[in-house]
């Protein structure tokens, strides 16, 4: 086996103009309200998928991993979070801005994010050596076990108010993932009379309708208008100065920044945990080991270092358990793993022992669109206020139709449409009456990876496979893991809140 | 709720029909799905019972009516694609973009500002890949 730890991708030009441009057109949908990174990852998708694999994960996650800090900038300076992730970043990053100290917050939101940015992807590669050792004692049974634990995992973690709707949208997304012809008893099912359907539900009319759509549609129809307030935006003069210091400031709170990594990171790896929880958990970890005389949401700097190096640090470690198992624990890392799907690529241990250098490359180009999309964000912080202000009803009409056309062009099909539609109002009522519908993306990406390997245990073991010693092992850390980590992050979000 | 009641009422009927399909299937092609609407049925069976229990305790009832004004945009989404379909997505969007943008009370200029700016968008778009132009200007006399 070869740990091809610098994989010959990255020696390549084209892969940094694909990353510049994933970080300008993430950039913007860090800022505008409405949307965010799940937004314009759906949108790149079918216009993505054309390009060679390393094009199209420099485009896609470097893009990501350089938009944290944009994302931040809007929850700073305009107490406008871009997602719930960045939330906890307007109550001592707002309230600097509000002293007319944004030079800070930002200073430090920058470093914290280049940080956590590049130490989160160098352990996650370090581990992926460690897991690599040990892919070669899982079996399919093995596989099958974890890829179920990662769907009920993300099931509780992911419906906190209603945990039978949020199981109940993870089955429904399997269900849906059993349309079309099934290679793994070669018979075509449920094609409700269509041979449209045959390949199954397309996954861009899904993703499109199901993610994107019903926020446009539920903001439409209410007709809100934003109102940006930029009366405490004054980039000039000393903010440059107060920049640099808050820059340095990070590093004064060093125990306050590692903390948050190491809970970026673990949080990350759960399945379901998300970004927002590791940001929360970065910040009520700050409000327990902050030295500084200020106190939390008062305008404390490690109100703004804990949760931005938690967010920065939280998406490699997102990003493992979907390359190393299939599992993914976020609709983001769903259409990731479903992209890697079309691309021809089955993701999980086998994808790891036969194409390591890869996933090293997936690792190194978010290190890298961490540090250029950072760098860039810092050059671009006069433009912000002026992408921010443009009403949505302005810029929305204009991502409906660039998202009708990226359906249309998928197959050529005007049946996607149709589906389009479908999903939108699937997506609109799950939403309205509490489902789902990341859980149900996520089931519908890992239905027909289970029901394979369901198959393939079936055939080789039966049952007996449940009696295996090395199985019952797997099934017991397994739940402890489960049963620990989310006692500890309910009682850590109890804290926090 | 009465929505939900009725939003999960029609998934059952879906799920219903795809399980009674699923038992034309050989059992390896039809266990699968009949375990997972096995478990649906469970589930919405609960989400149902609570849901009626919720209605009766009178709490959570849905006061949201939406008044048919504000309906207007979803129903041009909605009809986009028979707009497209007819008309193709170069007319069609643009009809889309301008009903929309004066629905809002956008000035005219501003209208047909960004309304061009979707035209330029589909235009690229139509460089690289073949957009059709709607069944009213592909009939020929």
């Amino acid at each position: 086996m070869t740990f091809p730890l610098f994989p010959e991708y990255l020696f390549s030009l084209d892969i940094y103009f694909y990353l510049l441009l994933g970080v300008l057109w993430f950039y913007v949908f860090g800022i505008l309200p409405l949307v965010g990174t799940l937004q314009g990852l759906v949108i790149l998708i079918p216009l993505v998928y054309r390009l060679d694999i390393p094009q199209a994960f420099a485009l896609l996650l470097g893009g990501v991993a350089g938009m944290w800090l944009a994302e931040s900038t809007a929850s700073i300076l305009l107490r406008i979070p871009g997602g719930p992730v960045t939330v906890p970043l307007i109550m001592d990053g707002f309230e600097l801005t509000r002293r007319g100290r944004a030079g800070l917050a930002l200073g430090a939101a920058a470093s914290s994010t280049l940080v956590g940015g590049i130490i989160s992807p160098l352990f996650c590669m370090f581990l992926l050596s460690i897991v690599l050792l040990v892919l070669r004692f899982l079996g399919p049974a093995e596989v099958l076990l974890i890829v179920l634990w990662g769907l009920i995992t993300s099931a509780v973690t992911l419906s906190e108010k209603d945990r039978r709707k949020g199981i109940f949208s993870a089955f429904l997304g399997l269900l849906l993932s059993t349309i079309g012809f099934s290679y793994a008893s070669q018979v075509p099912r449920f094609l409700f009379g269509t041979y449209e359907l045959w390949e199954g539900i397309p996954m861009i009319p899904f993703f499109m309708g199901v993610l994107v759509m019903p926020e446009f549609v539920r903001y439409l129809v209410r007709g809100e208008k934003y109102v940006v307030k930029t009366e405490y935006l004054h980039l000039t003069g000393g903010f440059f100065k107060d920049f640099l210091k808050g820059f340095r400031e990070t590093f004064k709170s060093i125990r306050v920044l590692l903390q948050s990594i190491v809970i970026g990171i673990i949080v990350g790896i759960m399945p379901g945990a998300g970004l927002a929880t590791s940001s929360f958990l970065g910040y009520s970890q700050a409000s327990l080991t902050t030295k500084r005389k200020e106190r939390l949401g008062e305008g404390n700097l490690d109100g703004v270092i804990g949760p931005q190096a938690a967010i920065a640090a939280g998406f490699p470690g997102d990003l493992f358990p979907t390359v190393t198992f299939a599992v993914p624990g976020s609709a983001s890392m769903a259409i990731i793993l479903g992209l890697l799907m079309i691309k021809g690529l089955t993701p999980g241990p086998h994808m790891l022992a036969r194409q390591a250098s890869l996933v090293y490359y997936m690792y190194w180009i978010i290190m890298i669109g961490c540090v250029i999309g950072t760098l860039l964000s810092i050059l671009l912080l006069p433009l912000i206020a002026k992408i921010i202000k443009v009403q949505v009803t302005t810029w929305a009409p204009i991502l409906i139709a660039l998202i009708f056309i990226s359906t249309y062009i998928d197959r050529f099909s005007f049946f996607d449409l149709l589906l389009l539609l479908i999903f939108t109002l699937l997506g609109y009522a799950m939403e309205k009456y509490g489902f789902s519908t990341a859980l149900l993306v996520i089931g519908y990406v890992l239905g027909d990876l289970i029901e394979t390997q369901a198959m393939l245990v079936y055939q080789l073991y039966g049952l007996t496979f449940l009696l295996s010693s090395s199985t019952l092992i797997l099934v017991v850390i397994l739940t402890l893991v489960t049963v620990l980590s989310l006692r500890a992050m309910s009682g850590k979000k109890g804290e926090g809140s | 709720m009465k929505g939900e009641i009725i939003f999960v009422s029609i998934l059952l009927v879906v799920a219903t029909y795809m399980l009674y399909e699923s038992f034309k299937y050989p059992l390896l092609a039809g266990l699968f799905p009949s375990l997972l609407i096995a478990t649906l049925y469970f589930l919405s069976a609960s989400i149902l019972i609570n849901s009626v229990k919720t209605r009766r305790g009178g709490g959570a009832e849905s006061t949201d009516k939406v008044r048919l004004l504000q309906v207007t945009p979803a129903v041009l989404i909605f009809l986009l694609p028979l707009l497209i379909y007819l008309l193709g997505f170069y007319f069609g969007i643009a009809v889309f973009q301008v009903l929309l943008l004066k629905y809002f009370r956008y000035s005219w200029v501003k209208t047909i500002l960004l309304t061009c700016l979707t035209e330029l968008m589909t235009y690229l778009f139509s460089l690289a890949y073949p957009l059709p132009i709607g069944l009213i200007f592909s009939m020929t006399p």
